[in-house]
């Protein structure tokens, strides 16, 4: 299958050749596919945010290569509008950034800027506002500063999918809502990704949401990949990721602190369901 | 029950018949209070938790007067904090840390930053010191002291922020979803801090939708739609399956697991409410047939 992203050996410093020059990303090599939900975690400074912003083009590679659906972003004949259309990025609390003062309106901006024809910027906002759960019916006429703050960051993604992207990019995107609202917004982006050709990549420090959402995951630290596989080949290998400064499921915790107590347990648990089974073995 | 016997001492806080409502350009006013009663005992660790709009964060902001009632009063320590004249020892009592750290940094050095509070208190040069190496070293920042808070790591920023605050020497301190950008390492920190000032006798509301965190404190209020809807312990607050969902939030992830397993496995106890009490109840009744 032919990878949507591609990315090889990329370098990137801030402030290059200035006394406060700062490496944030020291050779990486990332793909993501169709169909995949691709986890990246690391702790602060690990260089996720800055590999974000190389995805969708917000920042050029300095060196090595970055490839979307051949599209060569270190190549300056590279339409970088191109890439924004097939690559959405969602920032962290995107909900702050809403500015027009109807629901409808701040969907349709991306479209409108892109030039697009007014019953194609229907359509797609119609479109957008059904798959995050907001019907236009209800909602296109709201002003956005009434709505929930779980309605906002849906409102924020619906603004993002109205320009019809093959890949959505996620920095933390479940990050301070209520549990409801957290249920809602993941499987929201589940059913999105399921869609012929689509594949999301999911940056976030909570171990249990990248546990359930991811296909497969990237560990990031100081600027390189540090590890790539399943969430149960990372999760599985608890220490490394603890000597990163990052977590392990509450789950898998609980399964590996009964095996270190001696009882017969498996550690590579990742869901409730697959810890009430190895559970229900040792207390029968 | 800890906070029933606080309960008994005299009040930090206390919050009675409170509405509050912003005012918006229309001039119609959204209500985001509608009649809370709250009394918070000396060194109690309430989580405060609800969804998303049900008014959480205007509550934190009436407890240090930032924000005043629309109708009904608090107070604290016996100070009502509509009073003008209450304000800046209302604020010393009642410290305040919020999401983004980097909104309350006022100066380029570590060790500025945390005295700027205190020093705009005139203390004695001597007071002064002592109370800026104490928050410094409680927040584990003693080596970090001449740093730019603009080259710290997350958790570092978010100890800097509570810092600033501790310099203040506050009774009680409100944390507003203060661990839920920080990395997992920056959160154990954070968690670690608070956890050990509450030890010392510091009061604490912590405003979090993480309900693994809330699980943790002595008493979990719950706010839906601007009133109080749920206040006992963790236990009390967190076997309401039902009731929890109903109000768009949900029991800590072990607690499910600990009924689902109570499902198959009669003998296991209901609550159970984090992953140590989890290991601890595993352990206990681990390959006993039928004890």
């Amino acid at each position: 299958m032919k990878p949507l992203i591609e990315v090889h050996s990329l370098h990137y410093t801030y402030l290059r050749g200035t006394p406060l020059e700062t490496v944030a990303l020291r050779g990486v090599d990332l793909v993501v596919y169709p169909g995949e939900v691709v986890g990246l975690v690391g702790p602060t400074g690990s260089g996720k945010s800055t590999l974000l912003q190389h995805l969708n083009g917000l920042l050029r590679p300095q060196a090595g290569r970055v490839v979307v659906d051949g599209m060569d972003l270190g190549d300056s004949r590279t339409d970088l509008r191109a890439v924004r259309r097939k690559v959405g990025l969602l920032f962290q609390s995107p909900e702050d950034q809403l500015f027009e003062r109807y629901v409808a309106d701040d969907v349709a901006y991306g479209p409108l800027q892109y030039g697009l024809p007014p019953e194609e910027v229907r359509a797609r906002v119609r479109r957008a506002m059904l798959a995050v759960g907001l019907p236009p019916e209800a909602y296109a006429d709201r002003p956005t500063f009434a709505l929930s703050g779980g309605e906002r960051r849906r409102v924020a993604l619906a603004g993002v999918l109205a320009l019809d992207p093959q890949v959505l990019v996620l920095d933390e995107p479940l990050a301070g809502l209520d549990p409801a609202g957290r249920r809602l917004l993941a499987s929201l982006l589940e059913e999105w990704c399921a869609q012929e050709g689509r594949a999301i990549v999911w940056a976030s420090h909570s171990m249990d949401e990248v546990a359930r959402s991811a296909d497969r995951m990237y560990l990031l630290a100081e600027g390189r990949v540090i590890r790539e596989g399943t969430p149960r080949e990372i999760f599985g290998d608890a220490e490394l990721l603890l000597e990163h400064g990052l977590d392990v499921p509450a789950v898998t915790w609980v399964l590996r602190e009964l095996a270190r107590a001696g009882l017969p347990v498996r550690t590579d648990v990742l869901t409730l369901e697959e810890a009430c089974d190895v559970l229900e073995g040792v207390l029968r | 029950m800890p906070h029933l016997a606080g309960a008994a001492k005299q009040p930090l806080i206390r919050v009675e018949g409170v509405h509050f409502a912003y005012p918006s350009a229309g001039g119609l006013a959204v209500p985001a209070l509608r009649g809370v009663d709250l009394t918070i005992a000396p060194g109690e660790y309430i989580a405060l938790i609800g969804p998303n709009g049900s008014g959480k964060s205007t509550l934190a902001r009436l407890l240090n007067g930032l924000l005043l009632p629309t109708s009904g009063r608090i107070w604290v320590k016996g100070m009502d904090t509509a009073d003008p004249r209450f304000r800046q020892a209302i604020r010393r009592t009642v410290g305040m840390v919020f999401q983004n750290p980097e909104s309350q940094f006022v100066a380029t050095v570590v060790e500025e930053d945390v005295a700027f509070g205190p020093e705009n208190l005139g203390l004695p040069e001597e007071e002064l010191r002592a109370r800026v190496e104490w928050a410094l070293q409680v927040t584990g920042l003693s080596s970090l002291r001449y740093r730019s808070p603009a080259h710290l790591s997350g958790g570092q920023k978010q100890r800097l922020a509570l810092a600033g605050v501790l310099a203040m020497r506050p009774e009680v301190l409100i944390l507003d979803e203060a661990t839920s950008m920080l990395d997992p390492a920056g959160r154990h920190e954070v968690r670690r801090i608070v956890a050990q000032l509450h030890r010392a006798g510091l009061a604490i509301l912590s405003i979090t939708q993480a309900m693994e965190e809330a699980a943790e404190a002595e008493r979990v209020v719950v706010l839906y739609e601007g009133r109080i809807a749920l206040d006992g312990s963790p236990s009390e607050v967190f076997t309401d399956v039902g009731r929890l969902q109903s109000l768009g939030l949900d029991v800590p992830p072990m607690a499910h697991l600990a009924r689902m397993l109570g499902a198959r496995v009669p003998s296991f106890p209901p609550v159970v409410l984090t992953p140590a009490q989890m290991v601890a109840a595993v352990r206990e009744r681990a390959g006993g047939g039928c004890r």
